[in-house]
């Protein structure tokens, strides 16, 4: 009875979406960081955007379950997904150049 | 070599079954209009920020980083839970999806008591939606987002008493499947809203 339930707590924690929640969770808090920082700059931009990249990928793939999905359905969410967070990142790279240098 | 030949037909047919989307068309059709409408959220944010650079650089400073980030791993969290609860009910396990659906639940009123707090430090540090055109749009997408997590709230509520009422099983879950689609999307816009309105600056 207890093996069995140490197994199912096992389970639950070697499950690969406990691991992608995991990763998630660590990423959000590294990208959290860069708000405490007094200057910004645009690697630092950059560096959140790949992160917001890389969890959103980790979503759509894992979590919504299209990995496996319909390739079109998985297609037009990444390209709304990766597309809309490159404008982020440029608009705010640019605003940041371009306020510096005033 | 008969095996090396039936194996990629077994792979074919497994694709064929798993090439579906996860819910009905509506649903995502629904999903795809949400999108659309954030996509114009954010636009509408960037060319402000391009126009009045100042206070779209000193805003993210003024507003608390900490109820962002709480709000950032509540919704990835539910996120979490709901994906067991998929996984659970796809192996027909009635207990266990609803186990993990009311932890969805928990997350999504958690993260509007959250926001709630978020807004009283905002109105108690002088802020509000009149301050700057920083905070209008501040306060524009975080609330626009609050509303579709209470949508998507009482979404997960209503398909957790269905559930519980056995409508769903092993071969019939599209309803829930759609209910967590739209869950996930909740999530996946937070993703880009977090450091949208609270990192980068």
């Amino acid at each position: 009875m207890q093996n069995k339930r140490y197994l199912r707590v096992k389970s639950y924690f070697t499950e690969k979406t406990f691991s992608i929640w995991l990763r998630l969770i660590g990423l959000t808090l590294i990208s959290a960081s860069f708000a405490e920082t007094n200057k910004p700059i645009v690697i630092s931009t950059i560096f959140v955007c790949v992160i917001v990249i890389i969890k959103g990928r980790w979503i759509i793939d894992e979590f919504m379950g299209l990995k496996h999905a319909a390739p079109l359905n998985r297609k037009i969410v990444k390209c709304y997904f990766y597309g809309m967070t490159t404008i982020v990142g440029l608009t705010v790279a640019y605003s940041q150049t371009s306020f510096q240098s005033i | 070599m008969l095996t090396v030949n039936t194996v990629p037909t077994l792979l074919d047919d497994k694709n064929k079954v798993d090439a579906k989307i996860p819910g009905s068309v509506a649903a995502w059709v629904f999903i795809y209009a949400e999108l659309t409408e954030f996509g114009f959220f954010f636009i509408a944010f960037l060319l402000a920020k391009i126009y009045y650079p100042v206070a779209f650089y000193e805003g993210p400073a003024q507003i608390p980083i900490t109820t962002g980030l709480l709000n950032t791993l509540v919704l990835l969290s539910s996120s979490f839970f709901v994906s067991r609860a998929m996984q659970a009910i796809k192996r027909d396990d009635k207990n266990t999806t609803l186990f993990w659906l009311v932890l969805t639940i928990f997350a999504g009123l958690t993260y509007c008591g959250i926001k709630t707090w978020e807004y009283q430090l905002n109105e108690q540090a002088g802020i509000g939606p009149r301050t700057n055109y920083y905070f209008a749009s501040y306060y524009y997408i975080t609330f626009n987002h609050l509303l579709h997590v209470l949508i998507g709230t009482c979404t997960i509520i209503f398909v957790t008493l269905l559930t519980a009422l056995g409508y769903y099983n092993k071969s019939n879950h599209e309803g829930l499947e759609s209910a967590a689609s739209y869950w996930h999307m909740i999530d996946l816009v937070w993703i880009l809203i977090f450091p949208l309105l609270y990192v980068l600056r």
